[in-house]
Order: structure tokens, then C-alpha cells, then sequence
């Protein structure tokens, strides 16, 4: 480059100074700036290769404009305006009033003001750009424009200056205008206030059209209100500003969402929160949404496509939050299912949409352990819980992944507690019109569960072996139907596995066999049908009926028989109680004998097919101790049963059966009662003298005196009898009240009576331990002889070795109680540990 | 002294064929249960007697004594079948 060149350049650039210096950056708010006064002079620098250095200087001396000018210009209108509570604010609406007014004022004016200088600052760049390229000499890429380097520098400066203030600033801003218009929103519907309660709200919902409410919002706001919400937005956006505005709205938008599903069916179940809440995602979010984002047709993105990727953001923010409350809510949900349908309903999309399958376990899971599995709850409590959680769980998902992964702590849980069988049978067969101590509801509907199961595991036998015909067609729908493994699945079990999903199997399943519930069920059949007067049964068959159908005739076929025999057992009981039975001419004697029997019935039972009726709990009485009139009554009965089904013979169980009978006192009372046998028994000794003492009474009637005292507390119970010691302090004396008087002036009597009620219980596990303890004395003694000292479980494993006839049932800890008590005794002694 | 009146006595009895024996000598099944082509025990499912006091299911002797044509003899004791008139 030659020097006259050099110099030529010199000037340009001096004079390009000057003129800079001279007429500095166009301040103010002239609509249209003055041309570059220099434009020559840039034309030369430019053509010399001097462009870089120009627009790099014309940049840095912007840059210090905006830095002392401009910005502190517009950061300073922000300045003290309480912006901490931003998102508190959503919340009530009355407080937004304060200063909403100057966010808005402070924000719409400052950006207005702020973008007008940018425009005229850029517009002067792209003069200057072109005065340098006048050549035709353009720029390599658009990042080299002046006016990108200019954008760049300005964000980064923006960026960089912006207070900590300025973030909740805008979060204000847009929590306040969402607020507006979601207001405006609530009262476009006409006559209903905002925040009202869920019912109206759905209500509101179905009748004004998401996208209607939301042009209807508009309207009221007025179209300034939107044009300014939206100006706003976009000069953000194109100061650069766009990412932390997007911030703000987001957060905005999602706390808005958040409250609204926080306020919306909490606690309730009984109506459907879902579908409403999107309905209104629609109609106030995205509709806010739809102002604020660019309109720009030219950018990369339109509108629409931005619109709909929210619309998936923010559905999901839906789903997410609320399937996560509701998986939280589950085990409130299941205990109110099935009102609380529609929460499962909710639950179950949400989960469609989140996959949080494995959350719902989890917290599931802990639900139970910390609510359910402990002592403190009912069996029966836990039972329904259990049968609603798989109603639940298979609602929610059908492919039982879920009920798989948490019905296992249920069921090793169930099969611990030892009254877990007799409820589960109790539920099986109450149908809520006989009186018994399981609700009636769920009771009712296990029944119906049982017929339909059974049916339904038929169907899915016939189905299998079925191959030719309608079989192949049903496998068809079904093969339409099959939906694929969730992803979760334990591989371990197989979906066949899982199929089983109906309730009674999985309560079998605690288990393992279906023996232990039949039999189970026998024992309380036999009870029910032992209790009964009337011989009616229909209740009772069409349980059976059901149950036939679930567990197979053969498994039944004992429960058919004991049915059968109360059915024979009126018909027999009329004959043998009519005079001339078999066709016969009624003799007198015959007459005679049927009179004796009007108060007699009997139920007769094939003994074979019942359970034991003997045993544990079910006290044997001698016929010897039963008053003679009754004996004789019995004996004619089963003379004339003899005659009537020659050659069977009755054999009587006199410790069963019931007993009516009036109790006529000396003071002239009479009292009624319904009682069994034994009771009866122990009453009638006391017409033959007015006082027994306990052990005298219990000799007489040869019956244990802790299943005398058993007994005797009904009759002290009702004021009959009267517990005292006897004279010398020794045995209890019980004695006939007579009158009335007597029992109320006695309290200490009636005392002791009342408190061995509630240790009856007590009472007749001190008697079984005191069994214990004289079978094992000895037992234990002989073997600790021979070898010294021996471990708990080395104990136990002889006693199981020499008990051949299985007298020996303790458990370990059993075991280690009664050799704690002959510890006590210092019959034994206890080393170690 | 008090009185008591037994107004009603519900009994539970049951049944025994008195058979002198616990199971049938053909079936093996109990006489008071029935015999394996049986559901119901009692009337459904009878016993029978012969001549020589042996008892039977009255199912399973018919079977036998038809199986055994023409001269049938009582499982047990070997001696002519004849039923015992009752």
C-alpha cells in the first residue's frame, strides 16, 4: 500500500472521528435519524479493508452509550417495586391490586422506550453497514453484520446489567396479567363467581367452551389489554430478553396449574378432576399463551408448532402433578372405592401418560405398611382393604403388574394373622341380610364376586379346551384384546400368571390351597346350620351354590350333605312327631308318646360328613346330668326314630342344640331365655337346691370347673345366680337371687360376676396353661435330666419326636413360655443369654 | 325355690346304622357314609342284611350278587347269599 493511499485512509478515518465526536449517537425520540454524515468517508474505509476496525469501534462506542445511558435509564424505572411475592400473588387476588398498575406502567413504558432507541440505533448500523459495503463488497457471514454484532453485544449487555430483582419483576408481571384474564375468564360464565367449589366448577366448565370462554375473557379485557400483553412480550423477545421472560412465564403458568389441581378435589374422590382440568388448560393457559407467543410468520418456529409443544409440556405438568397427588391420596382413594371412581379414573390417565407405575408401588407400598399391616388393624379391616385394592389396582391397570407387585406384603401379611381364614370365609358367605360381624356392603359383594369369577374362570376353561368352532372365534377377540407386557413387569412371573387377577383367587392365594377355606367354611357352616330352629337353609344353598362353582362338587360334596341332612332332618322331625307315622293306625299310646314330644325337635345329622363335634371348645355334657324329664323325652324321641327308619338308630349329642325356658322366681318374675344345654343343665340343679358351690357343681355335672365358671357367668350376668365366696373363703358359692333386692343390695357379688366376663377369655387360658404345664412338667424334667441343659429348640424337637400322636401343637415361643413359667416355679433353671 | 319350665329343647342327634361294624366289606367305605356310586348317605344309600348277619351297602351287594349269578355268596362268610327279611 502506497503512502499517498495511507494517508487517504488517515483522513477518512479522522474525519469519520469527527464526525462522530461532533454528533454523537442519536439521542432522543426522533422518529426518522438524519442520514450518516459521513457516508463517503465510510465508502473509502471500506473499499481499504478497514471495515473491521470501523464496526468494531462504532460497536464499542455504542456499547458505552447503552452501558451509561440507556440501560441505567431503564433498569432505574424498576427499581422498588416489591416483587418478593410474585408467585404468592396468584393466589389471592385482592392484594395483586396494589401495585399492579406500576409493574405494568413501569414495564410497558420502559420496554416502549427502550425498543424505540434500539430500532433507531440498528436502523443507523444498517446504514452504517451499507455505507461500507457500497462497494458491493458484502460480508462473509451474517454474524459479521454489524447489526448481529450489535444485537449480540446488546443481550450480552442486558443480560449482564439486569438487577436480581428483574426476574421476579417479570414473573410478577405475567402472573398478574394470567391472573386478569383468568378472572375475566371465571366470569364469563354468566351468574357464577370465580373459585367456587368443585361441582359448579365442573359445571362451568362443560358450559362455556374452552376456546368461547376464553375470546369472551378478550372481550371483556378489551383488545388494548391483549395488544399490550402481547407488545410486551415480544419486545422481550427481541431484546433478547426472551429466555428470561420465557422463565418467568413458565414458572408462572406452572404454579398457576399447580394451584389449581392443589385446590381442586382435594380430598375428594367423588368427582372427576382430569378431564376439567384440561378442558381448562385449554381455555386459560394455552389461550394465554397463544398472546404471548410470536405471531412472527417468518420465524423458524410457527406459532402453532410452539403452541403445541406447550400444549405437551404443560398437559404433562398436568398429569404429572396430579397423578402424583392422587398416587399419594391412593390408600384414601381405596378405602372409599367405589365411590371414589372417578379419582381411580384419573389416576389411571395420568399414569397412561407419566409411567409412574413405579412411584404408585412404592408409595403404595409404604401406605400399607405404615396404615394397614399392623396389630392395630381389624383382620376384616385389612381384608376389605385388600379386596378394594385389587378392584383399584385392576382398574388402574389390567395388566396386574401392579396389584403383582403389591399384593405380595398383603398376603404374607394376611397369612399371619390367624383369624384371617374364618373372615375371609364370613365375607364369602355374608350377603348383608344375616346378622354377623362383617359389613354388609363388602360382604355382599364378595358373594356376587363369587358367582361371577366362577363363571368367568368356566368360560376360560371351556375357552382352552375348546379348539375347533366358536372356541376358535373367542380366541380371536381375544387376541385383539391383548395388550403388550408393561415394561415394568417382573420378568420372574409370566403374564398368565398374572391373569388371575380375581379376587378370590388371590384370597386363596394367602393361603396357597383352597382345603383350608373349604374347610374352614365346613366349621362355620356346621355352626350356623347346628344354631339354627327352623330348618331353613335356602340362604345357606345358594352360598353353597356358588361355592360349588369356585371350588368343585367334590370339594363341597361334605357341605351338600350336612345341607341335606337339616332338609330330612324337618321332614323326619314332623313324622316323628305326628301320631300313627308310617301309614300306621295312631294307637293311644302313640298319641301319648307325640303329645310328650310337642316341645321337642332335634336336627339329625349324618355325623360322618360334619365337622368334629367333639373337641376343642365344645364341651361334652353325660346325659346322665341332663334333668330326667328331658332325658326321657330324648329317649322316646329316638325310639320312635328307630321305629320310623328301622334299622337306624339316634345317637344324641346332648351338648348341642338349644334350649328355651322360663325362670319363674319366688318374688313371682318371670324370665325367658334362649340358652344351650349345658346352661340349661347348670340352671335345672339349682331347682334341687338354692346353692352349689363351684367345685360341688362341676363334680355333679362331670364338667371342668373352668367351663362351669364359663357358663355360669350368662346366668350371673343376668342377675339368675349371685357369685359368692363361700364361708370359709375358700370355693366360689353360687347362689339363686330370688329377688331382686337381694342383687341390688349384694354390688360385690354382682362384682365378681361381671369382672370374670371380661377374664373369661383369661380364665380359660390359665386352665390350658396349667395343662400345659403338668403334661410338659415332666416330659421336659426327664429329658433335662438325661442331658443336662438343652436349647429352646433342641426341646421343642424332641417333644415333636416323641409325641406321636401329634398331642404335641406348641410353637417354639409356646414352648419357651411354658418353660418360663416352670422357670418361676423353680422347677427349672435358665443359664445363658 | 325357683322354677324352671323348659318351654322347647332343640336337640342334634345323629344317625347310626348300627352295623355292628364300622365299614362295608365290599366297598371298604363306611356304612354310615355311602357307597362310591352314592352322593348321599341314609335313605339314597341303604344297607342291607343277609341270612348270615353280614351288612352291606345294599348298592354294592346288588352288584356282587349279580356278578356271582347264578348262586351268589356273602363276601364274608362264603355261605349262600340270601336276604335277611326285615
Amino acid at each position: 500500500m502506497d503512502i499517498t493511499a495511507l494517508a487517504v485512509v488517515e483522513g477518512a478515518w479522522n474525519s469519520y472521528l469527527s464526525v462522530l465526536d461532533s454528533e454523537p449517537l442519536p439521542v432522543g425520540t426522533g422518529s426518522q435519524p438524519s442520514p450518516l454524515p459521513f457516508g463517503a468517508e465510510l465508502a473509502l474505509l471500506g473499499s481499504r479493508g478497514q471495515t473491521e476496525l470501523v464496526v468494531a469501534h462504532y460497536t464499542s462506542t455504542l456499547e458505552k452509550a447503552f452501558r451509561r445511558h440507556y440501560l441505567p435509564q431503564f433498569w432505574q424505572r424498576f427499581e422498588g417495586i416489591e416483587t418478593e411475592n410474585a408467585n404468592t400473588h396468584i393466589q389471592s387476588e385482592d392484594e395483586l391490586i396494589t401495585d399492579r398498575g406500576s409493574v405494568e406502567e413501569a414495564l410497558a413504558h420502559g420496554l416502549q422506550e427502550l425498543s424505540a432507541t434500539v430500532q433507531r440505533h440498528e436502523a443507523r448500523v444498517n446504514e452504517l453497514a451499507a455505507a461500507l459495503s457500497g462497494n458491493g463488497m458484502g460480508f462473509v457471514s451474517d454474524r459479521e453484520h454489524p447489526s448481529s454484532q450489535f444485537r449480540t453485544m446488546l443481550s450480552a449487555l442486558l443480560v449482564t446489567t439486569a438487577p436480581s430483582t428483574f426476574a421476579g419483576l417479570l414473573q410478577l408481571y405475567f402472573s398478574q396479567r394470567l391472573q386478569d384474564f383468568s378472572h375475566k375468564f371465571n366470569n364469563a360464565a354468566p351468574g357464577e363467581a370465580p373459585q367456587t367449589n368443585e361441582e359448579e366448577d365442573v359445571d362451568r366448565m362443560e358450559g362455556v367452551e374452552g376456546a368461547g370462554g376464553a375470546s369472551l375473557a378478550l372481550q371483556t379485557l378489551g383488545l388494548e389489554w391483549e395488544r399490550r400483553l402481547s407488545a410486551v412480550a415480544q419486545q422481550l423477545r427481541d431484546l433478547a430478553l426472551g429466555a428470561v421472560s420465557e422463565e418467568a412465564y413458565t414458572n408462572v403458568l406452572k404454579a398457576k396449574i399447580e394451584a389449581r389441581l392443589r385446590q381442586e378435589g382435594a380430598n375428594c374422590f367423588e368427582v372427576p378432576v382430569l378431564a376439567p382440568a384440561l378442558k381448562w388448560l385449554q381455555a386459560v393457559p394455552m389461550a394465554f399463551l397463544r398472546i404471548i407467543l410470536p405471531e412472527d410468520p417468518q420465524s423458524p418456529v410457527g406459532q402453532d408448532t410452539q403452541l403445541i409443544q406447550w400444549q405437551c409440556r404443560l398437559q404433562w405438568l398436568v398429569y404429572e402433578t396430579l397423578g402424583s397427588r392422587r398416587t399419594a391420596e391412593l390408600f384414601d382413594i381405596i378405602v372409599d372405592y367405589p365411590e371414589s371412581g372417578p379419582a381411580v379414573e384419573d389416576l389411571q390417565q395420568c399414569l397412561q401418560n407419566t409411567n409412574h407405575h413405579k412411584q404408585v408401588v412404592a408409595s403404595f407400598r409404604a401406605a400399607l405398611h405404615r396404615r394397614l399391616l399392623h396389630p392395630g388393624a381389624a383382620t376384616n379391616d385389612i381384608l376389605t382393604q385388600f379386596v378394594s385394592t385389587i378392584r383399584v389396582l385392576r382398574a388402574l391397570d389390567p395388566a396386574g403388574v401392579l396389584l403383582a407387585a403389591v399384593r405380595g406384603p398383603l398376603q404374607r401379611y394376611l397369612r399371619a394373622r390367624k383369624d384371617t381364614i374364618r373372615c375371609i370365609v364370613t365375607m364369602l358367605t355374608d350377603d348383608g341380610t344375616g346378622g354377623g360381624g362383617v359389613g354388609g356392603a363388602g360382604g355382599e359383594s364378595l358373594l356376587e364376586e363369587l358367582g361371577s369369577s366362577g363363571k368367568a374362570e368356566m368360560d376360560d376353561c371351556e375357552g382352552d379346551l375348546d379348539v375347533s368352532g366358536d372356541g376358535a372365534q373367542v380366541d380371536d377377540t381375544a387376541a385383539e384384546e391383548w395388550m403388550p407386557e408393561a415394561v415394568d413387569a417382573e420378568p420372574r412371573r409370566t403374564s398368565r400368571s398374572r391373569w388371575v387377577t380375581d379376587i378370590i383367587s388371590m384370597l386363596i392365594a394367602i393361603y396357597g390351597s383352597k382345603e383350608l377355606l373349604v374347610n374352614e367354611y365346613r366349621a362355620l357352616l356346621a355352626e350356623r346350620l347346628l344354631a339354627k330352629e327352623d330348618y331353613a337353609t335356602e340362604r345357606e344353598l345358594r352360598t353353597l351354590e356358588l361355592l360349588k362353582l369356585r371350588f368343585g362338587e367334590t370339594n363341597m360334596h361334605n357341605c351338600e350333605v350336612m345341607l341335606r341332612d337339616i332338609k330330612d332332618s324337618k321332614r323326619v322331625n314332623e313324622n316323628v312327631k305326628t301320631p300313627g307315622m308310617n301309614g300306621a293306625l295312631a294307637t293311644p299310646d302313640d298319641v301319648q308318646q307325640a303329645k310328650q314330644l310337642k316341645d321337642m325337635d332335634a336336627t339329625i345329622l349324618s355325623e360322618l360328613f360334619w365337622p368334629s363335634l367333639t373337641g376343642a371348645g365344645k364341651e361334652e355334657i353325660l346325659s346322665t346330668s341332663l334333668p330326667e324329664k328331658v332325658q326321657k323325652k330324648l329317649d322316646v324321641y329316638a325310639s320312635r326314630y328307630h321305629t320310623l327308619k328301622a334299622p337306624r338308630k339316634l345317637k344324641w349329642h346332648p351338648q348341642l342344640g338349644t334350649v328355651k325356658m322360663d325362670l319363674t322366681f319366688d318374688d313371682g318374675r318371670t324370665m325367658t331365655f334362649d340358652v344351650s344345654p349345658l346352661h340349661a343343665v347348670i340352671i335345672c340343679k339349682f331347682e334341687e337346691q338354692p346353692e352349689w358351690l363351684a367345685g360341688d357343681l362341676a363334680t355333679t355335672l362331670q364338667v371342668s370347673a373352668a367351663v362351669l365358671r364359663n357358663k355360669v357367668v350368662l346366668w350371673v350376668n343376668h342377675g339368675v345366680l349371685m357369685e359368692t365366696r363361700s364361708a370359709d373363703g375358700g370355693d366360689v358359692l353360687y347362689s339363686m337371687v330370688e329377688y331382686r333386692e337381694q342383687l341390688n343390695g349384694s354390688d360385690a357379688g354382682r362384682s365378681i360376676g361381671s369382672q370374670d366376663d371380661v377374664d373369661l377369655r383369661d380364665a380359660s387360658d390359665e386352665e390350658q396353661r396349667q395343662r400345659d404345664l403338668v403334661k410338659y412338667d415332666s416330659l421336659v424334667r426327664g429329658l433335662l435330666t438325661n442331658y443336662g441343659a438343652l436349647r429352646v429348640d433342641r426341646i421343642h424337637g424332641f417333644l415333636v419326636m416323641m409325641a406321636s400322636d401329634n398331642s404335641y401343637d406348641k410353637t417354639v415361643e409356646q414352648l419357651d413360655a411354658v418353660l418360663a413359667h416352670l422357670v418361676r416355679e423353680n422347677k427349672l433353671a435358665v443359664d445363658g443369654e | 325355690m325357683v322354677k324352671v319350665k323348659i318351654v322347647s329343647w332343640h336337640g342334634v342327634a345323629s344317625w347310626t346304622w348300627d352295623a355292628q361294624d364300622d365299614a362295608c366289606g365290599i366297598c371298604r367305605q363306611d356304612f354310615d357314609g355311602c357307597c362310591p356310586d352314592c352322593k348321599m348317605p341314609g335313605d339314597d344309600c341303604p344297607l342291607i342284611w343277609g341270612t348270615c348277619n353280614h351288612a352291606f351297602h345294599l348298592h354294592c351287594i346288588l352288584k356282587w350278587v349279580h356278578a356271582q349269578n347264578p348262586r351268589a355268596q356273602c363276601p364274608m362268610c362264603r355261605r349262600p347269599w340270601d336276604f335277611r327279611a326285615s
